[in-house]
């Protein structure tokens, strides 16, 4: 009986009026409730040093508790949640599902009147006449006793065929579940079932068979939507995670994981073994039936089958069902079950270890389902359901990003020089410029291929989808500086270099040479095309590194404001590697200008 | 058994996105600025997300900062034509 007093107390969780009705229960009537203990003790956790979950330790559950200590200290408030959620929604929505295959046995539990009152409330269901007899034979004389009324009072009792003591806890159990999904009040489905009473008492008529076994396989498989809406509903105790709806594929992940998690493997493993091992000394049936039937079938019937004991061809039916019933789920289910059916007749370590890894497998997830989340807000008009294509969005929005920054700085680079600058300090102009990488490197290529050859052969990361600059700058026609005509064609040619396909209508040094090109007045970009193309109408195609470098200390002192705009650029930008080697590659070319250098030495 | 089981089953029907999901990942990792993430070393998905998040606010930020600058340069500056284009494309 002390078992059952810590069976009560795990089970306060749940509602108050359960505590003292449990304590009365017979033995018989305890199993169906461990499932129910293993739940609250779950959501016990969520208070650390509560009485329950050491009671549990020391008590019959010894085993098991160990198993959920070990995985206590592993799991932090948040991988809790779902837990805490996951053992509510099995008692409250699981059943619903399955209620098309389980309700034959779950009748045959009933007394008759009890079955007689919840069939006229489940019509879907047939009245499992056949069982009857044996229900009366099974129950315990207090029980039968109690049952009269019950059915006739509240038909969400009927489901206890415990002694009488139990229907009392049970319908205030009931009570307190009920207002639980009305306050949920997500809307949906599932809950204007369970506000009615005959959900109710399907639900709770299903609760027994679903804490066994399957009762992992099928809350993860046959009822995975309706688990969703339900732990939301009943999140107002505990998850908000699942009480948020607004991601789909982060919520039904979610759902299914911790559906499918360790601990409810563990648990039915474990309650397999521990029940029959309890219910032996106590009850005197034959142990190895009524371990057969805990192991085969849902606690609650297990505990009535150690109750009544001789009834081996309703234990025979339960079997069947259940095994009709996984055979009526998906493969995975069957699966999981199977796994479950081993590593109970195995042993609880391997399922410990499997909780272990699972919760530590559960919390990464919702790390980066958290992050996903947080991602999928960051991206405007993203609307992606599943987590790849919000991911393959969030990749194309990013490189967006970084080219539109890209873009602004070159800008921004590209404007304010000729502003800052004196008309005499033009040549100072090549390090903004080369911000302006397919620009600086349209120039630079050009340049090398035109005048240097060496320059080509170095390797210059390319620029997808880079199409700024050609295209917009308006090409006016060349005013005799024109470039000539072969010359445009080796930038096409020049492996790496990023010039958008659009840009090619209007061919890049004709455009850019439509500036105003008179040397002392115009822009940098223009500035630069006269120096390349008189240099290129010289003919002069030696490399004078020495005097680029010059160039760049006259940049350096002749202009600190301008020095420190391009450092702050290079620091700002988000490559600016890349646009240190357009630079240089840009000073390469520019550098052989003789007329450039030239100036250079004259204003340094 | 059920470890491995369990595993496999809670994995198995997402596996394919799984792998997508981390080769994204691994590409969304690719774009990020060395700094952001000491390379090298396998960094976990999620802070690959969380350094993702971080840097688009960062560019967020910065994109501001510079359509501020450009809208400055464009009402400020008595620039070309074709550059007062240019700059009002970017601004868009």
């Amino acid at each position: 009986m002390s078992d059952s007093n810590e069976f009560a107390e795990l089970l306060w969780e749940n509602g108050q009026a359960v505590v003292h009705g449990r304590r009365k229960q017979t033995q018989a009537a305890f199993p169906p409730f461990t499932c129910g203990a293993a739940s609250s003790s779950r959501a016990q956790e969520k208070q650390p040093g509560t009485d329950p979950v050491a009671l549990l330790k020391t008590g019959l559950f010894g085993d098991f508790s160990s198993g959920l200590d070990a995985t206590r200290d592993n799991v932090d408030l948040d991988d809790t949640v779902p837990w805490i959620n996951y053992p509510i929604v099995e008692e409250d929505t699981a059943a619903p599902a399955l209620a098309e295959s389980y309700s034959p046995d779950f009748f045959s539990e009933l007394h008759a009147a009890a079955v007689a009152a919840a069939a006229t409330n489940l019509s879907a269901l047939p009245p499992p006449v056949q069982h009857t007899g044996n229900n009366n034979n099974r129950s315990t004389p207090v029980a039968t006793t109690s049952r009269g009324p019950e059915p006739a009072k509240e038909t969400h009792r009927i489901p206890i065929a415990g002694p009488a003591t139990r229907p009392e806890p049970q319908a205030e159990f009931a009570a307190t579940r009920k207002p639980r999904p009305e306050g949920g009040g997500e809307g949906l489905m599932n809950f204007s079932l369970f506000s009615r009473p005959a959900a109710m008492a399907r639900a709770s008529l299903q609760r027994p068979p679903q804490t066994g076994t399957d009762k992992a396989s099928n809350v993860t498989t046959s009822t995975r939507v309706e688990s969703t809406v339900l732990q939301s509903a009943s999140g107002q105790r505990t998850a908000p995670v699942f009480a948020d709806q607004r991601t789909p594929w982060s919520q039904s992940k979610e759902v299914r994981f911790s559906c499918a998690a360790a601990p409810t493997t563990a648990t039915a493993g474990n309650l397999q073994q521990e029940m029959p091992r309890d219910m032996t000394p106590q009850k005197k049936v034959e142990t190895r039936k009524a371990s057969e039937v805990a192991v085969a079938t849902s606690s609650v019937c297990s505990g009535n089958g150690a109750g009544i004991g001789n009834d081996e061809s309703w234990r025979q039916q339960k079997r069947k069902s259940q095994a009709e019933c996984s055979a009526s789920q998906d493969d995975d289910l069957d699966d999981d079950s199977g796994g479950m059916r081993r590593s109970g007749s195995r042993g609880t370590k391997r399922s410990r270890t499997a909780e272990v890894h699972n919760l530590s497998e559960r919390r990464r997830r919702d790390r980066i389902n958290e992050k996903m989340r947080a991602l999928q807000e960051l991206i405007p008009n993203c609307n992606k359901i599943d987590k790849a294509s919000m991911l393959d969005e969030a990749i194309e929005y990013l490189k967006t990003l970084q080219l539109q920054v890209q873009m602004m700085s070159m800008g921004s680079g590209l404007c304010i020089p000729p502003m800052l600058l004196p008309p005499t300090m033009q040549h100072l102009q090549i390090p903004p410029i080369a911000h302006f990488p397919h620009l600086g490197m349209g120039l630079g290529y050009g340049m090398g291929v035109l005048d240097m050859n060496s320059t080509a052969a170095v390797p210059f990361p390319p620029m997808p989808g880079a199409h700024f600059p050609c295209s917009m700058i308006p090409g006016t026609p060349p005013q005799g500086l024109g470039m000539p005509g072969r010359n445009t064609m080796p930038m096409f040619g020049v492996p790496g270099q990023a010039i958008h396909p659009s840009a090619s209508s209007i061919q890049p040094f004709p455009s850019l040479a439509g500036l105003p090109v008179r040397p002392n007045l115009a822009p940098q970009a223009s500035a630069v095309m006269a120096n390349m193309v008189q240099e290129q109408q010289q003919g002069a195609t030696q490399q004078q590194q020495s005097l680029n470098n010059e160039a760049q200390q006259g940049a350096n002192t002749g202009d600190p404001q301008l020095q420190t705009t391009v450092q702050a650029e290079n620091q700002h930008f988000s490559v600016p590697y890349s646009a240190q080697t357009e630079s240089n590659q840009f000073l390469d070319g520019g550098g052989n200008r003789t007329d450039t250098t030239g100036r250079n030495e004259a204003e340094t | 058994m059920s470890s491995r089981r369990s595993r496999s089953r809670q994995s198995g029907s997402s596996r394919i996105t799984e792998e997508q999901i981390s080769d994204l990942v691994s590409k969304l990792q690719d774009l990020l600025p060395e700094a952001r993430l000491q390379s090298n070393a396998r960094v976990p998905s999620a802070r690959v997300l969380q350094e993702t998040c971080n840097y688009i606010r960062s560019l967020h930020q910065e994109v501001d900062d510079l359509s501020e600058r450009l809208s400055e340069l464009l009402a400020t500056s008595d620039m070309s034509s074709a550059q007062a284009a240019v700059i009002r494309s970017l601004l868009m």
